[in-house]
C-alpha cells in the first residue's frame, strides 16, 4: 500500500519546484499537492488516503471529482470506516460534481474569479468551519479543463486555487493522467502545472516504496529514469509546441490571406490576412466553398485547381481575380499546395492568395505612362496626345471622368479634351480656376466630397447635377508658368492621399511638356518660314537684278561697241593706223564687257535656278558638246577625243552642259603658242560616283594656285596670254554643287592639267 | 491684202538700236518703210490705228513687227499678247528684238506666239533672214526662230 506521507519526488531540476515555496511561504504548511497517475484505480487510492488521513484528524474533506472518481474515492472512505453521511451532514465532508461547477464558473472560455470565490470558496469556508478546521481538498476541474485541450483556462484555474489557498488556510490535491501528456502537447504548460503546485507525486509505477535497500534503489533509479524521459518528452512537446505557436503566429501576422480547404473546396481555415483581403471574417466563410471567393466567370478555373491538387501538383503565383465579401474583385497571385495527412494522403489544400491589385496598377501605370511618353515621343498632334493623357489619367487612378483645359489667348481656362462630361457641365465651370494665372507655385487642389465641401452654391448644383462627387484640380505648368488644368473626377466620394496623385502628376507634367514642345517647335517653324520668305524675297530681287542687268547693262556696252563698228566700217579709210588701233581697243573692250556680263548673269542664274536631277546619258552629252565644239571652231587645230563608252550619271542637263563646256574652252584655250591643243575625255567610277576627266596638254597650272582656281574673278594666267573672263570655272564649280558633285584639279603646272568633274552614277541611283 | 510694198515696224526706244536698225536693214539692201513707235502703247495705238495713226495710208498695217521688250508704259509682251488678241493683225509676223539672252524671256516669247527671237544688236544677216517671214507665213510657231551673234553662246 502506498503511504501519504511519501516524501515527494523531485522529477527534474528543469521543473523549479521550490519556487513558489519561496514566494508563498503559506503553503509552506498547507500543500499544494499535484498527483500525476495512470490508472483510475491508483488515483482512488491516494485521494482517498489524503482525504481520509485529514478527516481521521478532524480535518474537513472537499472531493471535486467526476461522477466515477468520487464513487470510488466514498467507496474506499466508508472501507476505512468513515461516516460519510454524518461527515456531510457536520460540514467536515464534501462531495461536489466537478463538471457541475465547472459549467458554473466558466465565463467566455475562461475561469472567472468572482464565481471561483462563491462556489469554491465558499466550500472551503464551510469545511474550515470558520477557520477551526484545517482543510484537504481535491480538485479535478483543472485537469477537465487540460483534458479538453482548454490549456491555459486550466492554467488560469490553478492559479485561482493558489489566490484562494493565500486567503484561506487548505491543503490541495490535484491530479493528471499522465496518457493527458503522450503525443503532441505543451510542454511548457505541463512545466507551469508543476510550478503551480508546490510538490508533485509521480505515478503509480514509479513509487517509491519500502523494501530493502536494492529495492527502493531500483525503484529510484527507474522513477528518475521515468523523469527524464518524462522530462526529455516535455522537452521534445516545448519545441514542437514552439514551432507550432511560431507558425500559427505567422499565419496569423501574415499579409498575405492562407486558407486551407479540404478537397471538395470547402474552407477549413481562414487567417487574418484572408479576412483584410476578402473581407469575410472566419465564422462568416469557413464550412463555405471556396467558390463564394470566386468571381461566376471564373469558376470554371477551380475544378481544374482541385484537379492539380488531387495529383499532388501544386500552383505556383498564379495571377487571377477573386471577389471581395462586397462583392468588387481583387487581383491575386495564388499558391495553393496540396496538404498531407500522416500516412501522406491528400486532404486538402492550402492556399495562399497576395493581394496584387496594388502591383497590377503600377504595372498598368507604368504601361499607360510609357503608352503616353511614345505618343509625345511621336510628336503626334497635340489633341491626339490630350486624349492619350485623359485616357491614361482615367486608368491610373481608376477614375470616370477627367478633363484637359488650357488657357486661351485671352487668359480663360477652356477645355481642350474631356471624357464623360455634359456640354452643359462644361459651359458651366469653364473659365473657373482655383489659381491665378501668375501663382508661381499653384497646388493641387483636391475635394474629397463634393457635398460637404465648401463650395460656391451653383457650382456645387452643377457638380452635383452632373453627378460628380469628388474632383481634384492639378495645375498644368511648365518652368513656373501655369498653362492650364488637369481635373480628375469620381462619382463616389473619394478620400485623395498625395501619394496616389503621384501617377497623375507625371502625366500632367508629360503633357505640359508636349505642349511646350508644341508650341517652341510652331515658333521655331514661324521663324524658319520667315526666313525662308525673306530669303525667296531677296532672291527674287537678284533674279530682277540680274534681269535689268541682261536688259539695260548691255544697251550702252552694246551702243558703244557698235558705233565703234561704224565708223570703222565708213570712216575706216579716212583714219590713219594710230585711230584704227584705238578703235579696235573699243571693240575689243565692249566685247570683253559684254562677255563679263553673260558669264555674271549665267553664274548668278546657275546660283539660284531651280534644278531638278536625272540620269544623263554622260557619253551622249559629251559627244555632243564636242561635235558643236568642233564645227563652231572649224578653223582650231584641235584633237579632242573622247574614250571608250562614258559611264552615265545623275545631274541637271543645260549645268552638266555648261560645265563640260567651259572645261573643254579652257582645255583647248590654255596651250603654249604654236602646240597643237590635244584634249582626251574619260570616265571613271569612284565609290558610286562618275568621275569625268579632261586631260590636256597644256600649259598646267601650279599647284600653290589650284586653291583659287574655282573662285569668281580669279585668273592664274596673264590676261594679255589668255582672254577670259575668271569666271568660266567658278560656274563649273557652282554647276557641279548644285548638282551634288565636286571639280578638283591635277596638274604639276608644266605638263598639262587633268580636271574632272565628278557626279552620282546613274548605276547605282 | 495691198499690193504696197511691205512695212516694218519697229517698236523701240533706245535711239542707238533704232539707228542699229537702219543701219542693218541699209546694209541688207531692204527698202521697204520702216516705222518706229517710241513705246508699247504707241505700239498698239499704231497697230489698231488709233489717234494719230487712223490714216491707214500715212501709217499701213506692217508685214513684219520687231518688238523690243523693255518698252515704257507696256512692254513687248504685253503688245505681242494683245496683237495676238485681235483677228485683223494675229497674221503678222512678230519678232523679239532683245537685249536678253535669258531663257525665260525666250520659253514667254515661244508661248506668246513671237515667230522669232533676237538678241541685239540688229546685223544684217539677222534681218536678211527675218525679212523672209513676210512671205513665209507658215513658219512653224512651236519653235520659233532664234536668231543671236555667236557671242552669246
Amino acid at each position: 500500500m502506498k503511504k501519504l506521507d511519501l516524501p515527494p519526488v523531485p522529477v527534474g531540476k528543469n521543473l523549479q519546484l521550490s519556487n513558489e515555496g519561496r514566494d508563498q511561504p503559506l503553503i509552506t504548511r498547507f500543500k499544494h499537492l499535484v498527483q500525476f497517475y495512470e490508472s483510475d484505480e491508483f488515483l482512488a487510492d491516494r485521494v482517498s488516503e489524503f482525504i481520509a488521513a485529514g478527516l481521521e484528524a478532524g480535518e474537513g474533506g472537499i472531493v471535486i471529482a467526476t461522477p466515477g472518481h468520487r464513487e470510488a474515492v466514498e467507496k474506499r472512505l466508508s472501507e476505512k470506516g468513515l461516516n460519510l453521511t454524518a461527515l456531510t451532514a457536520t460540514n467536515e465532508y464534501f462531495s461536489v460534481d466537478a463538471s457541475d461547477i465547472l459549467s458554473q464558473l466558466m465565463a467566455n472560455d475562461s475561469p472567472d474569479e468572482t464565481l471561483f470565490h462563491h462556489l469554491v470558496g465558499g466550500l472551503v469556508t464551510k469545511a474550515a468551519n470558520g477557520g477551526r478546521r484545517r482543510v484537504r481538498a481535491f480538485g479535478e476541474m483543472v485537469s477537465m479543463l487540460w483534458a479538453e485541450g482548454k490549456r491555459a483556462a486550466a492554467i488560469q484555474l490553478e492559479g485561482l486555487w493558489n489566490g484562494l489557498r493565500r486567503s484561506q488556510a487548505f491543503s490541495l490535491l490535484c491530479a493528471y493522467p499522465m496518457n493527458g501528456f503522450s503525443g503532441a502537447r505543451n510542454g511548457e504548460a505541463f512545466r507551469e502545472i508543476c510550478r503551480a503546485h508546490s510538490e508533485v507525486l509521480s505515478t503509480e509505477n514509479s513509487t517509491v516504496s519500502g523494501g530493502n535497500e536494492e529495492e527502493r534503489f531500483r525503484a529510484i533509479a527507474l522513477l528518475e529514469q521515468k523523469a527524464k524521459s518524462l522530462e526529455s518528452e516535455i522537452a521534445k512537446n516545448s519545441l514542437i509546441a514552439d514551432r507550432g505557436r511560431l507558425l500559427a503566429a505567422i499565419v496569423e501576422c501574415s499579409d498575405d490571406a492562407i486558407i486551407s480547404k479540404d478537397l471538395n473546396g470547402i474552407i477549413t481555415s481562414w487567417n487574418n490576412g484572408a479576412e483584410r483581403i476578402f473581407g469575410y471574417k472566419a465564422h462568416e466563410i469557413v464550412g463555405h466553398s471556396v467558390l463564394e471567393l470566386i468571381p461566376p466567370e471564373r469558376r470554371h478555373e477551380e475544378p481544374g485547381i482541385l484537379a492539380r491538387l488531387r495529383n499532388g501538383l501544386r500552383i505556383d503565383h498564379y495571377e487571377t481575380v477573386r471577389r471581395r465579401k462586397n462583392g468588387s474583385h481583387v487581383d491575386v497571385s495564388l499558391t495553393v499546395s496540396p496538404v498531407l495527412d500522416e500516412t501522406g494522403k491528400i486532404v486538402g489544400a492550402s492556399k495562399i492568395a497576395r493581394d496584387i491589385t496594388e502591383h497590377k496598377r503600377a504595372e498598368l501605370q507604368q504601361q499607360v505612362l510609357y503608352e503616353l511618353t511614345s505618343s509625345i515621343n511621336r510628336a503626334v498632334a497635340l489633341p491626339e496626345i490630350y486624349e492619350t493623357a485623359i485616357e491614361a489619367i482615367c486608368r491610373c487612378q481608376a477614375a470616370q471622368r477627367a478633363a484637359i483645359l488650357l488657357f486661351d489667348a485671352e487668359g480663360v481656362m477652356r477645355f481642350k479634351a474631356w471624357r464623360n462630361l455634359s456640354d452643359e457641365y462644361r459651359r458651366t465651370v469653364e473659365g473657373h480656376s482655383p489659381w491665378k494665372r501668375d501663382d508661381p507655385a499653384p497646388q493641387p487642389v483636391c475635394i474629397d466630397d463634393v457635398l460637404h465641401a465648401s463650395l460656391e452654391d451653383h457650382l456645387k448644383t452643377v457638380i452635383d447635377r452632373e453627378g460628380i462627387r469628388a474632383l481634384a484640380f492639378l495645375p498644368l505648368s511648365y518652368e513656373g508658368r501655369l498653362l492650364g488644368k488637369f481635373m480628375i473626377y469620381y462619382n463616389e466620394p473619394h478620400h485623395f492621399v498625395p501619394e496616389e496623385l503621384r501617377p497623375a502628376q507625371t502625366i500632367v507634367n508629360q503633357v505640359a511638356f508636349a505642349i511646350e514642345r508644341r508650341r517652341t517647335g510652331e515658333n521655331l517653324e514661324r521663324m524658319v518660314n520667315e526666313r525662308t520668305a525673306s530669303l525667296r524675297e531677296a532672291i527674287a530681287q537678284m533674279e530682277e537684278f540680274s534681269y535689268s542687268v541682261s536688259h539695260d547693262l548691255r544697251a550702252p556696252v552694246r551702243a558703244m561697241q557698235c558705233y565703234a563698228e561704224v565708223l570703222m566700217e565708213d570712216y575706216g579709210a579716212q583714219l590713219d593706223e594710230h585711230a584704227k588701233k584705238y578703235l579696235e581697243r573699243i571693240i575689243q573692250g565692249g566685247t570683253r564687257m559684254d562677255r563679263l556680263i553673260q558669264d555674271i548673269l549665267t553664274y548668278s542664274r546657275l546660283s539660284r535656278r531651280e534644278i531638278q536631277l536625272h540620269p544623263i546619258s554622260l557619253d551622249k552629252l559629251t559627244r555632243e558638246i564636242v561635235r558643236q565644239y568642233l564645227d563652231l571652231s572649224a578653223s582650231s587645230r584641235a584633237q579632242i577625243s573622247v574614250e571608250g563608252q562614258l559611264f552615265g550619271v545623275i545631274g541637271h542637263e543645260p549645268s552638266l552642259s555648261q560645265a563640260i563646256s567651259n572645261l573643254l574652252n579652257n582645255a583647248v584655250k590654255f596651250v603654249t603658242p604654236g602646240t597643237t591643243p590635244n584634249v582626251r575625255l574619260s570616265t571613271e567610277r569612284r565609290n558610286g560616283d562618275v568621275r569625268l576627266w579632261i586631260e590636256d596638254n597644256g600649259i598646267g597650272i601650279k599647284p600653290e594656285y589650284q586653291h583659287r582656281l574655282f573662285s569668281v574673278f580669279e585668273r592664274v594666267h596673264p590676261e594679255k596670254n589668255y582672254e577670259g573672263t575668271g569666271i568660266g570655272l567658278a560656274i563649273v564649280r557652282k554647276a557641279a554643287e548644285r548638282m551634288g558633285g565636286k571639280v578638283g584639279v591635277e596638274s604639276d603646272g608644266v605638263n598639262g592639267s587633268r580636271f574632272w568633274i565628278q557626279l552620282p552614277s546613274a548605276e547605282t541611283a | 491684202m495691198n499690193t504696197r510694198q511691205p512695212v516694218i515696224l519697229l517698236a523701240e526706244d533706245d535711239e542707238n538700236d533704232i539707228f542699229f536698225m537702219r543701219r542693218a536693214l541699209q546694209k541688207a539692201d531692204i527698202n521697204c518703210p520702216l516705222y518706229v513707235t517710241r513705246d508699247g502703247k504707241e505700239a498698239l495705238d499704231y497697230l489698231g490705228g488709233d489717234g494719230p495713226f487712223a490714216d491707214r495710208g500715212h501709217y499701213p498695217i506692217p508685214s513684219l513687227v520687231f518688238l523690243d521688250l523693255k518698252m515704257p508704259f507696256l512692254n513687248g509682251f504685253d503688245v505681242l499678247e494683245w496683237i495676238h488678241s485681235q483677228s485683223s493683225l494675229k497674221d503678222i509676223p512678230v519678232v523679239i528684238l532683245t537685249s536678253s539672252a535669258e531663257d525665260r524671256d525666250r520659253k514667254k516669247a515661244a508661248q506668246l506666239g513671237a515667230k522669232a527671237y533676237c538678241v541685239k544688236p540688229p546685223t544684217h544677216e539677222m534681218v536678211r533672214e527675218m525679212m523672209r517671214l513676210t512671205n513665209d507665213k507658215n513658219v512653224d510657231v512651236s519653235a520659233p526662230h532664234c536668231y543671236c551673234p555667236p557671242s552669246t553662246q
